[in-house]
């Protein structure tokens, strides 16, 4: 990807992470600490330089738990303790930076930083208040340790895997679960636990296009077994989601299981028999203080349909972002599910 | 939940990096409290208007703050009557 849709990538996924956040707090501003746990979950350098701290989810949600506890005592409140909240990012509205957040965005763009990831992460670390350092010294480290590991990580070039060579578009990402891989196969090895990570998904049970006699939902997925998944129309507040009729009903067929570490599902529509056909790879890893995915998501055509070469060539940067949108929702609803 | 002895300690300004920091957190806890208050009030059946008077803001600010925020669910009075 080129450094500016990097950039956008890195803010959208941050953000996203920051204020789910934010959101089991009841909170609807996400400040700087919310920032930091966003980045615990980052999969790529800046999260790993994080983790190997090590810092994990729950011990970073504690510690900024804990330091606000801390500083309301010594004003002499004491707050009740809060119950762990739910993510309800995705059911409720209104959400928005903090200033001092936004100022860390904005200064990881300036000054010879490219506002990706780990330039976020370093403008994070160097911000004024000292809420930042009171929260990394709880796990004895400061932000002078941490960014010093962070710049020599940056110099390493990264190894972006070659996408697979596949009839039609496909890309790739890698997501951070921060549960152990285990759990996580047990979670995606059954598609039934579909509507769990993927909220387009209002139902799904055994069946196939063919009606054929299905297999009993109690049996365990095998290769070759089919499933019928129906498209959600509605958001939880009543509001309709509009989705082309055709395309309400998808056959899930699972192409590939083998435990614990590759799932690939093919996704085809019985109604739009003309449609691409999608091929969702999931690929798990176990990782310091979670799990790594890496998902692939491809189109193949169903016909050999002929694009004049200029239109596929400038329809390109819409596929590779509608696609790396698909898979970054994807790896955020798998992830929600263990947070 | 608050002890008397807030105004003194509060006042106390010999450490005002810290005291600034706490007041800081304070500030995130008081958010959290009045959007959940609020929302309670809006799920016991008060109106907008009512939820307003009690937190001695107007109309306009509260659903101007509040109406995207709270739980999409919560059956309310659309208009800021």
């Amino acid at each position: 990807m080129s450094k500016l849709t990097t950039t956008l990538a890195d803010t959208h996924t941050i953000s996203l992470a920051a204020m789910e956040e934010a959101s089991r707090e009841g909170l609807r501003t996400a400040d700087i600490e919310h920032m930091l746990l966003a980045f615990v979950l980052d999969a790529g350098i800046a999260g790993q330089v994080l983790r190997s701290v090590p810092i994990t989810l729950d011990s970073a949600r504690a510690a900024v738990s804990d330091l606000h506890t801390e500083q309301l005592r010594s004003l002499g409140i004491h707050p009740p303790t809060q119950a762990a909240g739910e993510i309800v990012f995705h059911e409720t509205g209104g959400y928005e930076w903090s200033e001092r957040a936004l100022e860390v965005m904005k200064r990881s763009g300036a000054k010879g930083l490219n506002g990706d990831a780990p330039a976020m992460l370093l403008a994070l670390l160097d911000e004024p208040s000292g809420l930042i350092r009171s929260v990394l010294l709880k796990f004895d480290t400061s932000p002078e340790a941490v960014s010093a590991k962070l710049d020599e990580a940056i110099k390493i070039p990264t190894h972006t895997p070659n996408i697979q060579n596949s009839r039609g578009p496909s890309g790739s990402a890698s997501h951070f679960i921060a549960a152990p891989a285990d759990r996580v196969w047990a979670v995606l090895a059954d598609p039934l636990n579909m509507p769990k990570w993927d909220t387009s998904t209002a139902e799904i049970e055994r069946g196939t296009s063919a009606n054929t006699q299905p297999r009993s939902n109690e049996s365990a997925p095998t290769i070759g077994d089919t499933w019928i998944a129906r498209a959600r129309t509605e958001l939880p507040g009543g509001k309709r989601i509009r989705v082309k009729p055709a395309f309400i009903t998808r056959e899930v067929e699972l192409t590939e299981l083998s435990e614990p570490h590759l799932i690939e599902w093919k996704f085809t529509f019985p109604d739009a028999p003309k449609a691409n056909i999608r091929r969702i790879r999931v690929e798990i890893e176990p990782a310091a203080g979670g799990t790594q995915l890496r998902t692939t998501l491809s189109w193949e055509p169903r016909s050999a349909r002929k694009r004049a070469p200029g239109l596929r060539l400038l329809l390109r940067p819409l596929v590779r972002f509608s696609i790396w949108l698909q898979l970054s929702h994807l790896g955020d609803g798998i992830g929600r599910i263990f947070r | 939940m608050m002890s008397t002895k807030v105004a003194t300690i509060a006042a106390d300004t010999s450490d005002p990096r810290a005291g600034l920091r706490a007041i800081a957190s304070l500030r995130a806890l008081t958010e959290r409290l009045e959007l959940a208050q609020v929302e309670a009030g809006l799920r016991a059946g008060m109106s907008w208007p009512e939820v307003a008077d009690a937190l001695g803001v107007s109309r306009q600010a509260v659903h101007k703050k509040y109406s995207k925020k709270i739980d999409q669910s919560i059956p309310v009075a659309r208009r800021n009557a």
